[in-house]
């Protein structure tokens, strides 16, 4: 048993930003990640962090296109609060050390991004979630807090809506334990592997999601997947939005640029949703590249050798390293690829976790990043607005914990604690059926990504809704071939796959229930968005094995919802 | 169109699926299960890869068909997370940027596999990396902030800027640390950590560079004992041999003697 002031789970962005902002108010962290820190997924990040630096640019205008961009399923407060503190926290990691590129003036560079009317998206060539990340992780190292890597959490310690602490599986002795904490925070990152198609890295299984659906507490908004447009052909690896950014264009098998029939003005610079969707109907209607016709090209050759180097090093160092294509002279195949969760666990502005409608928060519980619902990504997110989510939210964490903990006790230690935690994980090093984990796994992938992907109805989603419920039973008849207690990954990875058919299944009913076409959540039974009915914010529940969906209003101030259009 | 006709039977033979060349490879790999053997072993596997997949994606695929005993540590699968380094045919590099079919065909259709060296094997081809990220505890690895600081208003002109050059994009992947090829005890200076205190040392904002060479001649900057030309191998381009060699030229017109 070990204690700890506060427990961060997870060491992307967000986790790091609040540990650094708790240590420097004087909090005792500790941080658990199932990877070594600079690991974790917010590594690879690629385009950039949104701010409002220039005089002609404002706060407001940054919040509207948030909204806007939304399709206005956004909660406004949630939304001022990110952009108000943008430039702030933007600056402030300027000042501990992160290369950010720079105009002719020594300022701050910044760059179009899809959805936004103006040049706001901070950027460090195409790599600004490494440079974050790692000027973040030095900066932590001066405080050396605890960092127990390579250690999965497998249970939340809760009594009675207050969060006591976490039960981990350590991967390198095998041992099980439990980590008390005054507060937690979940910052745990999305789930894009739960689909075949994916950008995301192997460790973005949805987690924290999972400990939070297993506790008893709701999942917000899951229906809403991000689908981004330029996914690496044959393997879903992103190709930053940066290049569209900076000029690139989408052409379809004719040699067409075919966005001008979907979006006249923003053409490739729509919101990530639309694109994603004008690239998918292109296929459909049979105006898709190559022999099978399933994919369409980017095409960067117009931009030149010399920009490409200087802007986009990692977008042609990828290309080339995944399929050998020189990204300055040839075209790049590309496909829609599950990229990011605008849904998760749902809290309030102050970064609580919250347990139902009327927003009551779980006491000593946080979430932060992308694993957290704020919501201020709403229906669709900004390409941009990521980082700066995960700045802004996980320093707020930071600070709403160092206060929360000085008057608090330690919770008191039951053994009888890791218990559950204990039986799952014999249950699956004992487990001797005829089924492997990686089967289940891949099948649940594809399934997601056939019927739950850009484009979704009824019928697949019912068939999905089935399909799924098979993979459950046949979770119980796992043998996962590994019983060595020591670095047993293959057990981590069918934890993980557990985890994945959970929240799936919250992915699956928010989905079936939500009967209209808001943002990325696209229904070709429901092509309409229906404000009068669906304006809300689904809350989905796993009570007895089964998923129960319940709603509440979105936060709506200033600005009215219009229908979208760019 | 013509033009992109051409240009399109131009991927088919190299992107698409059904024209992927596919060779039987065979991965020789070096194995370690502490619970069932206390020594080490090499075992022979065999994948039909084909173009376009990675050493990775073999191993994957190994795992997830013939043996999930198979231990190996990765996360982006994209070059950038730098968790995936190992040795492939005797050097290391990241295992989810290397091209299977080619690295086999360069020794005779077969793959060797072994975990990075100088670090403490955990099992299989996953090493302990613990003492290696300590190391960076003790060199000032961060931006000590000037006291100008408002003034410059978080300016950087681009000369500044260049100056940097590849070194702030090092992702601690452990490569140039295996192929250096020495032991190291914790807290010892690596040349990851070498190449960290240099970037920070070219950094227009920092108000940290005599302490960090005091700090770097301690933790033996000057009597380094590892080989400075094989630690210039970086899947990175960023020469961490040349860095730390640019850092003990620094010490030296400092007059920081050898401790």
């Amino acid at each position: 048993m070990k204690r700890h002031e506060v427990l961060i789970v997870g060491a992307g962005l967000a986790g790091q930003r609040a540990a650094l902002e708790a240590l420097r108010l004087g909090a005792e962290v500790a941080i658990v990640s199932k990877v070594m820190p600079v690991r974790s997924h917010s590594v690879a990040a690629a385009g950039g962090i949104n701010a409002a630096l220039n005089e002609k640019d404002s706060w407001k205008d940054h919040a509207y296109d948030t909204i806007y961009g939304s399709d206005f399923l956004a909660d406004q407060d949630a939304v001022e609060v990110l952009c108000r503190e943008a430039k702030r926290n933007v600056l402030e990691l300027e000042s501990l050390g992160v290369v950010f590129s720079r105009n002719r003036d020594g300022s701050i560079a910044q760059r179009a991004f899809g959805g936004q009317r103006f040049n706001r998206t901070c950027y460090a060539a195409d790599r600004t979630g490494h440079a974050l990340l790692h000027t973040l992780y030095d900066q932590l190292m001066k405080f050396r807090p605890v960092i127990y890597a390579e250690h999965y959490g497998l249970e939340l310690i809760m009594e009675k809506n207050a969060c006591k602490g976490l039960v981990v599986y350590d991967l390198a002795s095998g041992n099980i334990e439990r980590i008390y904490a005054k507060a937690v925070l979940l910052a745990t990152g999305g789930y894009g592997r739960a689909f075949s198609v994916t950008s995301n890295g192997h460790a973005n299984t949805g987690d924290g999601l999972a400990l939070a659906l297993h506790a008893g507490l709701p999942l917000e908004d899951m229906e809403f997947v991000q689908f981004h447009p330029t996914g690496i052909y044959g393997k879903g690896h992103l190709v930053s939005e940066a290049s569209r950014g900076e000029g690139a264009h989408l052409l379809n098998g004719k040699n067409e640029r075919f966005m001008k029939r979907y979006a006249m003005h923003a053409m490739e610079l729509a919101s990530r949703d639309i694109v994603s969707r004008a690239i998918q109907t292109e296929i459909s209607n049979g105006n898709g590249a190559g022999p099978r016709k399933d994919h369409v090209f980017l095409d960067l050759r117009h931009l030149g050798e010399k920009k490409i180097l200087e802007r986009l090093p990692e977008v042609r160092r990828s290309v080339l390293d995944a399929l050998g294509i020189d990204v300055a002279r040839e075209l790049v195949p590309v496909i829609p690829t599950a990229h990011y969760s605008m849904g998760g666990i749902p809290t309030d502005v102050r970064t609580r976790v919250v347990l139902n409608e009327r927003n009551t928060p779980v006491k000593g519980l946080y979430a932060a990043g992308e694993c957290a619902c704020l919501s201020v990504h709403g229906g669709n997110r900004l390409g941009g607005n990521s980082l700066l989510e995960t700045l802004v939210f996980g320093r707020m964490a930071g600070k709403e914990m160092a206060s929360f903990v000085k008057n608090q006790t330690w919770p008191a230690p039951r053994a009888k604690h890791e218990n559950h935690a204990q039986k799952r994980v014999h249950a699956l090093l004992k487990g001797r059926g005829k089924c492997n984990p990686y089967d289940t796994r891949r099948n649940i992938q594809r399934l997601m990504m056939r019927h739950c992907g850009v484009f979704r109805n009824e019928r697949g989603l019912r068939a999905l809704q089935r399909r799924l419920r098979a993979c459950k039973v046949e979770s119980f008849k796992w043998n996962i071939g590994d019983t060595s207690t020591q670095f047993n990954t293959a057990l981590a990875e069918a934890l993980e796959t557990q985890n994945m058919l959970d929240f799936s299944f919250a992915i699956v009913e928010s989905a079936l229930a939500r009967q209209e076409s808001r943002g990325s959540h696209y229904r070709t039974d429901f092509p309409m968005r229906n404000d009068a009915i669906w304006l809300k914010h689904s809350l989905a529940w796993l009570v007895k094995g089964r998923i129960e969906v319940g709603y509440k209003p979105v936060v709506i101030r200033r600005i009215k919802p219009v229908e979208r259009r760019y | 169109m013509p033009g992109s006709a051409r240009i399109h039977a131009k991927h088919h033979k190299r992107v698409y699926k059904e024209h992927f060349e596919s060779e039987r490879i065979t991965f020789n790999i070096a194995r370690f299960q502490p619970e069932v053997q206390p020594a080490g072993f090499f075992q022979s596997f065999h994948v039909h890869a084909h173009s376009g997949q990675t050493v990775l994606d073999c191993l994957e695929e190994i795992k997830q068909g013939q043996d999930s005993t198979l231990t190996f540590k990765r996360n982006c699968s994209n070059g950038v997370c730098g968790g995936c380094g190992m040795k492939v045919n005797g050097k290391a590099w990241l295992a989810c940027t290397v091209q299977a079919l080619e690295a086999a065909r360069e020794n005779k259709g077969a793959l060797s596999l072994e975990p990075l060296s100088g670090r403490l094997v955990v099992r299989d081809l996953a090493v302990n990396e613990h003492s290696f990220m300590n190391t960076f505890f003790k060199g000032v690895p961060f931006l000590v902030p000037r006291k100008d600081e408002e003034k410059r208003a978080h300016r950087m002109t681009p000369r500044e800027w260049k100056a940097l050059g590849k070194s702030p994009t090092c992702i601690l992947c452990m490569v140039c640390d295996s192929n250096a090829g020495a032991l190291y005890m914790e807290g010892h200076l690596n040349p990851a950590a070498a190449v960290k205190a240099y970037r920070y040392q070219l950094d227009a904002r920092d108000a940290g560079k005599a302490e960090r060479l005091n700090a770097l001649a301690r933790e033996g900057l000057l009597g380094i004992e590892w080989d400075l030309n094989a630690a210039n191998s970086c899947p990175r381009g960023i020469f961490p041999g040349q860095k730390t060699r640019a850092l003990q030229r620094m010490a030296h017109r400092k007059g920081i003697k050898k401790v």
